[in-house]
């Protein structure tokens, strides 16, 4: 209760720097620091030769050996053909699903997205590992099985192909792009294809002058994006391409660090990152343009109702029949292959022979692994403190992006950002390089700090989109009453602003948790034998051969995070985040 | 025109299905300006979409002119694109990948409808000159501010010469002054192209400057159907007096077929039910007469004046009398009225309503 006591107590605040302001504007600088240095430092070690920390002169070379080699240019073709691969399977798909689930009367749409949304939350790498027990031409069981039923001698398919890694990768990403492009269609003004059916326009024409030409910029943006995320990607190419010689950028720089023989080459795979960083920069600004012609033709003013669904008829069993196909090709088929590998002694496809060797031995084993204990220690330990860091962090960002003055908010705001296009390996890659270079005055080398300290900076650009979009959303005035009333700034954050925007909050932590248990890209970059997660161990029990026990751990890794994901994508529904679970 | 028979149509959306447009009989006749007037959520949107074909109704019948274009017993459905209509949305609706020209000949060139492609230009030019939007043909829609692409929407809806224009709200996001202009301007067009509109609007007062009839609609049904002075003046019941605008209420018993006897005594009017019946007595504010003298004529009641606001082209009077609060308005401000004095209010015996209660 405020008493007349207290009204006569207040005194007005000194007119002396704002503390609290000061240690706001400080964890936000130093991490925009943090991000455009080591992008800096990309560009710094390509400039260089030799291991981190001995002496080097300035030099081209590692440039001109880029471009000489015909090495380099293989790889840019095979980047941009599994990229292309990539967006000709995703895009398709996910504007069928955007379609059935947005303009027509399909039956249990909710189920549906439900589907789309968790298939996306389980590692990729894992469902990686499921395709090439599927269709390996030596051990997939649908080829073993194809072999069999026809009498062939050589398999029929192949997943150690581009096309192969390209599929599998359009399959992960499928949800991302039907999120991307069921939002532009949610958010058109319906009343833009209704006015011209009422004057008298077909519906064949109305779909192709009315609705496409005013989809289209928002579907070029979702390409664009998946063009950004394919040049990325490491998990498929990672498990499935490297072993059969299929190099993509990503996997050609991991391979340029970690070779067979001899020694790093970390000047090369800097000259290979700063190209990435150039390419996935100058995508931006074809991606910002589509996007910011698609918010033009959104709905501005007026009731929001949704046009009526297109009825479908029985049509809808054809929308569910390849809802249902995908799901089972994207998530059920490889999961099955997992579990039944992990139950084998070695890979054979289903039979009576085979189901009478069944058995959870490797399950027992497995149990008393310590190595593999000390790697979920310190996965749990990442799963803790990283969603932690980056929701702090996000929001001294974003409260100083939507809330304050400064200046250079907008381009802090854009800092903040730049992890989301650049591939999360080239973070991974500056930060190796910088802790090798500091390794004799701080040993941060191998150690679990610095997995941690990359994790929270490529996934601040996450965290600051959610909470920025929070925080527009909480009135200024809000704030206002409070500051007029004496209350500090940072007291004003902590008792106004972040109990307004808690379900942002949560859901940013829960997402970034669940990133961190399923992330493999940045650490099979950073983590040395001690500090392993459960990501790691399995990709090393994948690449030394122990196909049946990486096969048993991941059943128990996604046995772990099934409840996590499930009652995460309850509270994103309730929170209505779903548009965001899944970029 | 249009004639619509009990027409229903249910909304699954939530828990419990809505039941938007519940039985709805409407009858337009030709070249008539009828406006549909209702709070939001009364069902008047999804009736207009129903005659548009946007929504498909779960019962009764709709027919355009001669033509059945929906029956849900008959199983019959013409779709928006074969009811020859024109429409105005309340978001304009304008397509933003197109210029003014475009917008208005793309259903000229694509529709159904088809006129001879020579014509189409000039078809084109004669919609935008009759909204006054000639200068800028070759302007895209973007680049027009509010109540031009307003314009552009009802010539779009004109140019395809409709047999009936159907308006959903087309002012509603329009400034106030310019508000009024377009009001007048459609309402003019209308009349002088001599087409049939119905129109949506939960404005009062635009209502009543546009209609040749209103229909006043509540919860999905029709309250009262009439021209926009019978439904001012001879309101059914207190909803439709009320919405129409503000009235003086009193609570009251009838005492014989010509008095009723409320909180400040007698009131000398038409009353319809037999003695005993609980009523309520309403007077419209402007209807009330003030004077600061008894003029001896009926249902002349003592009162206080608690205060007088000049408002220009009206003033306001805040009374109290039996306990009760009343208001009036005046087009002359009477400065002998003061603040805190006796003052005589007079119900004029044609201008007291009487409802059930």
């Amino acid at each position: 209760m405020q008493t007349a006591n207290n009204v006569l107590a207040f005194k007005p605040r000194s007119l002396s720097i704002d503390g609290s302001k000061l240690f706001l504007f400080g964890i936000s600088g130093i991490t925009a620091l943090a991000i455009v240095g080591l992008l800096a430092m990309v560009a710094w070690m390509s400039l260089r030769t030799g291991v981190p920390g001995q002496p080097s002169a300035y030099t081209f070379s590692n440039y001109t050996t880029l471009l000489l080699d015909p090495y380099s240019y293989r790889v840019m073709m095979t980047t941009l053909g599994f990229a292309a691969v990539t967006i000709a399977v995703s895009v398709p798909l996910g504007f069928l699903f955007a379609w059935f689930i947005e303009r027509s009367d399909m039956p249990y749409k909710a189920m549906a997205m439900s589907l789309l949304g968790i298939g996306i939350l389980f590692p990729t790498f894992l469902k990686a590992m499921g395709w090439v027990f599927l269709l390996h031409p030596r051990i997939g069981i649908i080829n073993i099985f194809l072999m069999h039923l026809f009498g062939l001698t050589k398999s029929p398919l192949n997943i150690a192909t581009l096309q192969g890694i390209g599929f599998v990768e359009g399959l992960t990403l499928t949800p991302l792009a039907y999120v991307m492009i069921s939002a532009a269609l949610r958010s058109m003004n319906p009343a833009l294809v209704e006015a011209s059916s009422i004057h008298g326009v077909s519906k064949w024409k109305t779909l192709l002058r009315v609705e496409l030409p005013l989809v289209w910029p928002a579907l070029l943006s979702a390409v664009i994006w998946m063009l950004t995320v394919a040049i990325a990607a490491f998990d498929v190419p990672g498990v499935i391409g490297m072993a059969n010689n299929i190099f993509t950028f990503s996997t050609a720089v991991y391979f340029m660090i970690n070779p067979n023989e001899g020694l790093p080459r970390y000047g090369l795979s800097g000259a290979y990152g700063t190209i990435m960083v150039a390419f996935s920069l100058v995508l931006m600004i074809p991606y910002f343009r589509a996007l910011k012609q698609s918010h033009r033709y959104q709905i501005i003013s007026g009731k929001s109702y949704q046009s009526r669904p297109i009825e479908l008829g029985r049509w809808w069993l054809l929308g569910w029949g390849i809802l249902g196909g995908y799901f089972i090709l994207a998530f059920v088929l490889p999961l099955l292959a997992i579990f039944w590998v992990s139950l084998l002694p070695y890979v054979q496809i289903p039979s009576r022979q085979a189901l009478a060797l069944v058995s959870f031995e490797r399950y027992g084993a497995i149990a008393f692994d310590s190595a593999l204990l000390a790697a979920g220690g310190n996965t749990l330990l990442l799963m803790v403190i990283v969603p932690t860091v980056v929701v702090a962090i996000s929001t001294a960002i974003s409260w100083i992006v939507t809330r304050s003055r400064l200046r250079g908010r907008i381009i802090l705001d854009a800092i903040a950002f730049l992890p989301h296009p650049v591939p999360h390996l080239l973070f991974a890659l500056a930060i190796a390089y910088f802790a090798l270079l500091v390794s004799n005055i701080v040993p941060l080398y191998g150690t679990i700090f610095v997995l941690m300290a990359v994790y929270v900076i490529c996934w601040i650009s996450f965290g600051t989109r959610i909470l920025n979009n929070s925080m527009i959303q909480v009135h200024r005035e809000l704030e206002e009453a409070a500051q007029v009333g004496g209350v500090s700034t940072f007291r004003v954050l902590w008792k106004v602003i972040l109990p307004l925007i808690r379900p942002g909050l949560t859901y940013a932590w829960i997402w970034t948790s669940l990133a961190a248990y399923r992330e493999l890209t940045m650490a099979v970059f950073l983590a040395s034998p001690k500090s392993q997660v459960l990501s790691t161990y399995v990709w090393g029990q994948w690449h030394g051969g122990g196909l049946g026990d990486a096969a048993a751990i991941a059943v128990v890794m996604m046995a772990v995070m099934s409840p996590l994901v499930i009652s995460f994508w309850v509270f994103a529904r309730r929170q209505q985040h779903i548009a965001a679970t899944v970029s | 025109m249009i004639r619509v028979h009990s027409l229903t149509k249910i909304f699954k959306t939530g828990p419990d299905p809505v039941r938007a447009v519940d039985g709805v009989d409407l009858r337009v006749e030709e070249k008539e300006f009828f406006v549909l007037l209702g709070l939001s959520g009364s069902g008047k949107t999804t009736l207009l979409r129903c005659v548009a074909g946007l929504e498909k109704p779960e019962g009764g019948d709709i027919a355009l002119g001669e033509q059945t274009v929906s029956s849900a017993q008959r199983g019959i459905f013409v779709p928006p694109e074969d009811r020859a209509l024109g429409m105005v949305f309340q978001s304009y609706a304008v397509w933003p990948h197109m210029t003014v020209f475009d917008n208005v000949a793309f259903p000229l060139v694509n529709g159904r409808r088809k006129p001879p492609r020579a014509t189409i230009r000039e078809r084109v030019m004669g919609a935008l000159e009759l909204v006054q939007l000639t200068g800028l043909a070759d302007r895209p829609v973007p680049f027009l501010s509010g109540g031009q692409q307003q314009r552009v929407a009802l010539a779009r809806a004109l140019a395809v010469e409709p047999k009936v224009l159907l308006m959903d709200e087309p002012l509603s996001n329009l400034d106030a002054r310019l508000r009024e202009e377009v009001r007048d301007e459609i309402r003019g067009l209308a009349k002088k192209l001599g087409i049939t509109v119905l129109y949506v609007t939960h404005d009062q007062v635009e209502a009543m400057a546009l209609a040749d009839r209103i229909a006043v609609m509540s919860e999905g049904r029709i309250l009262q159907i009439g021209g926009p002075q019978d439904l001012y003046d001879f309101p059914l019941n207190k909803t439709v007096g009320a919405f129409l605008g503000s009235m003086n209420e009193f609570e009251g018993t009838i005492q014989n077929d010509s008095h009723v006897r409320i909180d400040l005594g007698v009131v000398q009017c038409g009353a319809p039910n037999g003695p005993g019946a609980e009523v309520v007595v309403a007077i419209r504010p402007e209807d009330i007469s003030l004077s600061s003298e008894p003029s001896g004529l009926p249902n002349e009641f003592s009162a206080r004046l608690v205060s007088r606001l000049f408002l220009g082209d009206i003033t306001v009077y805040h009374l109290t009398a039996g306990g009760k609060t009343m208001r009036g308005k005046t087009t002359t401000n009477d400065r002998r009225l003061e603040a805190g004095e006796k003052v005589y209010v007079r119900f004029p015996v044609d201008k007291v309503k009487v409802f059930p209660k």
